[in-house]
């Protein structure tokens, strides 16, 4: 840079730190001369005062010459060459021994990498086919024995398989419960060769290899001395002959139940047994009877081409993500028990979304008097993560109150059961307006991954506080002034007077599904058969002389005609006896109605008996004492 | 059989064959006489009649006007027969007075002065003295006797009946004639000896008697000689009866009620075919016409031996139009001759009697006391305003009757015919006023559902077929209950109701079924022939519109061809249209309410006043009050009512039917 070299300020080039007086260099036994002697320190001190490190680092890069000596002379400067007469004999010694080492390390890395060959008196080698069998194939071992020294007496082979393999066939000479077949005496140079077929059967994950090793040893005398050899054979399996069908779904959702069936198919050669089916779901999974871990299947022996069962019914009660099932066979029983196949199921247990639902079976019917209705709290389907949290189920009508039925405390949720009903009771009727109330459940959950979820059911609708007003009036008189019933007006003892009776039922603001208007005659009444409605298509007025029970039905009322009204008229034929002289005639029972609405709500109401006295009658009025 | 006998037998047989097909018998077909009950009949004697008084005599049967009338208001008398052309129209003259200062009366009574100048001095009556013997002041007595000197070679006797055929009847005004002055002695009216053949000598009173008696037959038969179409009747000359058609008992009970029922019953027996006989009540000449009691008893007697009846103010003026409740009591045909139910009838004994019609019944108390009388049944009382306190509608089986007092009672109807009405409502039936006419009453047939549109054709008075319309399905049964049709108007999957109506659109004397749908349809109207076989549709508002219509069928101008009346449903405007039988817009239509209003119309059809042309009833739909509203053919407003409280706006349903069978229909109203 021109305005560096030119610059005065900056110095000369080299000078770092223009104005400054030039570091003082020195040599390392100057600064230990220094330091003994109390000087300034160690290197980089610049003058009086404790040592700094820092500057003295820095030193080296200023002068590096100075301060890289080797390591050799530094070692024999600090160790020996002040402190002992003898400073050069010991450090002679030091490289010695350092030399050794070095020629120590150097050997045994090269003995490492280089083994030398052993020489070993016999060996036994394992040759197998198929090389790379399937599972639960059978395959041959061929053992091949060299004797490379002297002559060897009394070889004896022994042949240690795997737990899972099952020997099919072998020497004759084979002696199986001690394991050893005897070779015959094997000159120098000798080799004998035997085969034995096993059952290779081995343990498998999906998609990983499974190896098993088969070991065989072979032990002899030999110049008066007993040696042992093995040969181990790996034999890496390559798929397998047996086959489970069993499949879960990619994904499934949170509260999800659902049978997996399990089958196992022996595709051996041979019969296995006993066998043990275990199907085990881990994770989100478990089984819905929720007291066991896993299901189990046993079978004494499994033909060939035969399969073992165990159907699995799951539920998904547990986090999101990777889930499975472990499906594992296994062979023998007691201690001898071995997997001999092994299967994962994987699936995803994933959010619903806002698929969940909550449902309301049963009816709610308010009725405008009071009264207490239990209310029934089906839920058909959990399909909401719980996690360590509360799950809240929260009752939420309109009106604003709130029904907590339930707070799950995570350890609570560990146990929780599908299909878990809650039950609850409201006090009826609920203050709602007239144009009713929706009920529906509100869970609120927290889920594993902390996201908060809150899912409604579907509503059910209650109607308005239905106000039946039904009025059972008599007439003799219409409101005009007409005549409708026939006979003397006040009745008499031993004569016949006829009246009309209408039951009328106030405007409702609902589609009604079905109305039911129900009397009794009294005695001394009867029925004339003369009846009508007001309602289009409504069924006529009915009496069982039976049972004295004058009845009237209407279903499916749209609201349009609700609204009008409905009504009903009939009339009946008193005729008071002695004991009515002086007295009121009741002319018809008190009268119920019943009504449905196509919502579900129901309601009753009644009237009073409907007497001689024909109060709303005005032109009857007071006529009605029976003479 | 001898052969001489033989030939005798066949000319007696030919010659009575001859007599009864060529000889002429006095020919009344031209005039029916009535023969349901109440007869009506008023003694008006007025010399002038306005076109007011004349609108208010057509109503009765059978009206008695003075000879004068002919002359000073002869179309008051065809404005009569006009207005009612069944009604009897007779002449009053006297047969044996004048008026002395007939002379002076030419203008008015021409007739009179006529007869005056006619009537030379010898046919007066006179006493032996020669004075002119006079009953009822300002008049002279006529000497109708044979004995009576021959002025020109007649008599009064004979000159009088040919006055009256050439100078009265002769005018074509008058049905018959009837002559004053039955006397059955004239010792009594003349007021002393008579001197009948101007020989200055008295007959005894016997002779007299006899003489005048016979006078007055020749008088009677010589009448009905000259004029043999005619009727002939006198007034109160019972002894008369077999020698004229009828006779007027004035007066009523003159002599007694068992007296005078007797003497009726007997003219009635006597008189020649066709026979009147009329009985007038009256107040005494008090001017009472509230006496109901007293007409009501006069009534009840006519009506058990068939008699005609008038009441009015008393022989001192006979001139009033009174009008009563009773007398439009359809009572119908008589069924029994009246009968005694209190104890012996004898000859008309004093005590409660009874007579039965075919719709009602008439109990008489000829006794001296209140009685209760089981009527055996239900009847039910009229609807009046004359006499509210026993005219108050009432059904009873039993009826409270005071002494010298009489009771018409109708037997209580129980269905309608000849109008459609929805099945299992309450109706209400009114006249064209608005008066109740009948105690309304529950109409439902259990062959039916409730609200199903019902309609019984009436042809000739008798039930014709059933129609009904139930939802989509239409059916129509004959007076057998056979299934005549049975189809869908608007295909089975129609949700709504159709609105039927009935009616001879073309004339042939049968009847067309005309449907259509009461909510919907934008007023199209369907035609079938009572087969159910579709004959033509038409539309009858606009194509804009979408809504329902009511609709009816009716002869509105007399031609014997059913017009269809088309009225807006709910949601369309208070149109009504009339179209003919092929859908043929006759009138553009009119408002029948308010434009605004929204409720729709009910609309029904027929004869309110017996004119032979259809009125128009409307009512409004829900939203309106319960408004009638009766228009003629032509749009003009005739009449108006509330049926019910007005108030009440859920709306009527409308019909017109002739529940009572008297030629008038009423005004049906069916509350929704």
């Amino acid at each position: 840079m021109p305005e560096e070299k030119n610059n005065p300020a900056l110095g000369k080039p080299g000078d770092r730190w223009p104005g400054k007086p030039a570091p003082v260099v020195k040599t390392f036994a100057e600064v230990l001369r220094e330091a003994a002697a109390g000087g300034p320190g160690r290197p980089g001190n610049l003058g009086p005062g404790r040592p700094n490190i820092f500057i003295g680092t820095l030193n080296i890069f200023a002068a590096p010459s100075r301060y890289l000596t080797s390591p050799l002379a530094r070692h024999y400067g600090e160790r020996y060459e002040s402190k002992f007469r003898f400073a050069k004999t010991f450090f002679a010694i030091d490289l010695a021994l350092l030399a050794a080492a070095l020629v120590l390390l150097v050997a045994d890395l090269a003995l490492f990498v280089y083994p030398g060959k052993v020489r070993v008196p016999f060996a036994a080698e394992i040759a197998i086919e198929p090389k790379n069998p399937r599972n639960g194939e059978i395959v041959s071992l061929f053992i091949t024995a060299k004797n490379y020294g002297g002559e060897l007496l009394e070889p004896r082979l022994s042949l240690h398989l795997p737990e899972t393999f099952r020997l099919i066939d072998f020497p004759s000479a084979y002696d199986s419960a001690a394991n050893s077949l005897a070779l015959g005496t094997m000159p120098a140079g000798a080799s004998r060769k035997v085969a034995f077929r096993v059952l290779a059967l081995a343990p498998a994950d999906e998609g990983t290899e499974t190896r098993a090793n088969v070991i065989v040893s072979l032990s002899g005398s030999t110049r008066g001395q007993l040696a042992e050899r093995t040969g181990a054979k790996e034999i890496i399996f390559d798929g397998s002959v047996f086959s489970v069908n069993a499949s879960l779904p990619p994904q499934v959702l949170l509260g999800d139940e659902f049978e997996l069936p399990v089958s196992f198919k022996n595709g051996a050669a041979v019969p296995l047994g006993p066998l043990k089916l275990s199907v085990c779901p881990s994770g989100a999974l478990t089984l819905a009877s929720g007291s066991e871990k896993c299901i189990e299947a046993t079978r004494s022996l499994l033909g060939t081409g035969e399969s073992i069962s165990a159907p699995a019914y799951l539920a998904v009660a547990g986090d999101y993500g990777e889930t499975a099932v472990k499906l594992a066979v296994l062979l023998g029983e007691g201690e001898e028990t071995a997997p001999i196949f092994g299967q994962t199921l994987r699936t995803m247990v994933v959010d619903s979304g806002a698929t969940v639902t909550l449902a309301i079976p049963g009816a709610i019917a308010p009725t405008a008097q009071k009264g207490t209705l239990p209310l029934l709290v089906g839920l058909k389907r959990l399909s909401v993560g719980l996690k360590a949290e509360n799950a809240k189920i929260i009752w939420a009508p309109e009106s604003g109150e709130e029904k907590i039925l339930a707070s799950l405390t995570s350890e609570e949720l560990a146990d929780f059961i599908q299909k878990r009903v809650w039950r609850t009771a409201l006090a009826l009727p609920l203050p709602v307006n007239e144009n009713g109330a929706r009920l529906f459940a509100e869970m609120s959950v927290v889920r594993s991954d902390g996201e908060r979820l809150k899912v409604h059911s579907v509503p059910i609708r209650l109607p308005a506080t239905l106000k039946v007003e039904f009025q059972a009036t008599a007439r003799y008189w219409s409101e005009e002034g007409e005549q409708l019933g026939r006979g003397p007006l006040p009745p008499r003892v031993g004569q016949k007077t006829e009246y009309w009776i209408f039951w009328n039922l106030a405007p409702i603001k609902e589609d009604l599904e079905a109305v039911t208007v129900s009397a009794k005659l009294p005695a001394g009444v009867s029925w004339t058969g003369k009846e009508t409605s007001g309602v289009p298509g409504a069924g006529p007025v009915i009496y069982n002389s039976f049972n004295r029970t004058i009845r009237w039905s209407v279903g499916n009322i749209p609201r349009a005609a609700a609204e009008q009204g409905i009504s009903a008229a009939f009339a009946v034929l008193a005729l008071p006896g002695s004991d009515e002289r002086g007295k009121e005639m009741t002319l018809v029972g008190p009268a119920t109605v019943q009504l449905k609405t196509v919502s579900g709500a129901e309601a009753s109401a009644s009237a009073p008996s409907a007497t001689t006295a024909l109060p709303l009658d005005a032109r009857a009025k007071g006529r009605g004492i029976v003479q | 059989m001898p052969a001489g006998k033989g030939k005798k037998f066949i000319v007696f047989f030919v010659i009575s064959f001859l007599l009864v097909t060529v000889c002429p018998w006095p020919a009344f077909a031209a005039r029916a006489v009535k023969t349901t009950a109440p007869k009506t009949a008023n003694f008006y004697l007025r010399w002038t009649l306005s076109d007011e008084e004349a609108r208010a005599l057509a109503k009765w049967d059978l009206v008695i006007l003075d000879m004068e009338v002919q002359s000073n208001s002869p179309s008051a008398i065809r404005l009569m027969r006009q207005l009612n052309p069944s009604i009897v129209i007779l002449a009053y003259i006297t047969a044996a007075e004048i008026r002395s200062d007939a002379a002076n009366l030419g203008e008015i009574a021409p007739l009179r002065r006529d007869l005056l100048a006619a009537i030379p001095d010898e046919w007066f009556l006179t006493a032996p003295d020669g004075g002119r013997r006079s009953f009822w002041s300002g008049t002279w007595i006529v000497n109708l006797t044979d004995r009576a000197p021959q002025v020109n070679g007649q008599r009064w006797n004979s000159y009088l009946p040919r006055f009256v055929k050439e100078r009265v009847l002769a005018s074509g005004l008058w049905d018959g004639v009837l002559y004053d002055n039955a006397w059955e002695n004239i010792s009594y009216f003349a007021g002393g000896p008579v001197d009948l053949n101007r020989d200055g000598r008295a007959e005894p009173a016997g002779d007299a008697d006899r003489a005048w008696r016979e006078g007055l037959k020749a008088i009677y038969r010589r009448t009905r000689e000259l004029a043999p179409d005619s009727l002939v009747l006198e007034n109160d000359g019972p002894l008369y009866a077999a020698e004229v058609n009828g006779l007027q008992f004035e007066n009523f009970p003159n002599g007694g009620w068992s007296a005078v029922l007797a003497r009726m019953s007997a003219a009635g027996r006597e008189a020649l075919a066709p026979k009147f006989v009329l009985v007038n009540a009256n107040t005494a000449n008090t001017g009472n016409r509230a006496d109901f009691q007293k007409m009501r008893y006069g009534l009840g007697s006519a009506m058990l031996v068939d008699a005609y009846y008038g009441f009015d103010y008393g022989d001192q003026n006979h001139g009033q139009t009174w009008w009563y409740d009773e007398y439009e009591a359809a009572l119908g045909r008589a069924l029994a001759p009246a009968s005694r139910v209190d104890g012996p009838a004898g000859k008309w004994n004093a005590g409660i009697w009874r007579r039965d019609f075919g719709a009602g019944l008439v109990i008489v108390n000829s006794g001296a006391a209140e009685k209760l009388v089981n009527l055996g049944a239900d009847f039910e009382r009229l609807h009046g305003d004359d006499d509210a306190e026993r005219n108050d509608g009432v059904i009873s089986s039993a009826a409270s009757l005071p002494a010298a007092d009489a009771l018409l009672l109708l037997k209580p109807l129980g269905e309608v015919r000849g109008a459609a009405f929805p099945n299992g409502t309450f109706v209400r039936i009114f006249d064209a006023a608005g008066e109740v006419r009948r105690t309304g009453f529950f109409v439902k047939s259990s062959r039916f559902a409730d609200s199903a549109r019902l309609l019984t054709r009436v042809a000739r008075g008798e039930n014709r077929e059933v129609i009904a319309a139930e939802g989509p399905r239409v059916r129509v049964f004959d007076e057998n209950n056979r299934t005549l049709a049975d189809f869908y108007p608007y295909g089975k999957n129609f949700r709504g109701a159709i609105n039927i109506a009935a009616g001879d659109l073309d004339g042939d004397g049968g009847s067309e079924l005309v449907t259509t749908e009461a909510d919907s349809g934008g007023g199209r109207v369907s035609v079938f022939s009572l087969t159910g076989k579709k004959v033509r549709e038409f539309r009858t508002f606009g194509d804009a519109y979408t809504g329902g219509a009511a609709l009816a069928a009716g002869d509105l101008d007399g031609d014997g061809r059913a017009e269809i009346v088309v009225g807006a449903g709910p949601g369309g405007g208070p149109h009504l249209r009339i179209f003919d039988g092929a859908g043929q817009l006759l009138f553009p239509g009119f408002f029948a309410y308010a434009p605004k209003f929204r409720g729709g119309l009910s609309v029904a059809a027929g004869d309110l006043d017996g004119d032979g042309r259809a009125e128009i009833v409307v009512g409004a739909g829900p939203g309106g009050g319960p408004h009638v509203r009766v228009y003629n053919g032509k749009g003009k407003l005739k009449s108006e009512f509330f049926a019910r409280e007005k108030t009440n706006t859920a709306g009527i349903e409308v019909g017109v039917a002739d529940l009572e069978k008297d030629g008038k229909a009423e005004v049906l109203v069916f509350p929704r």
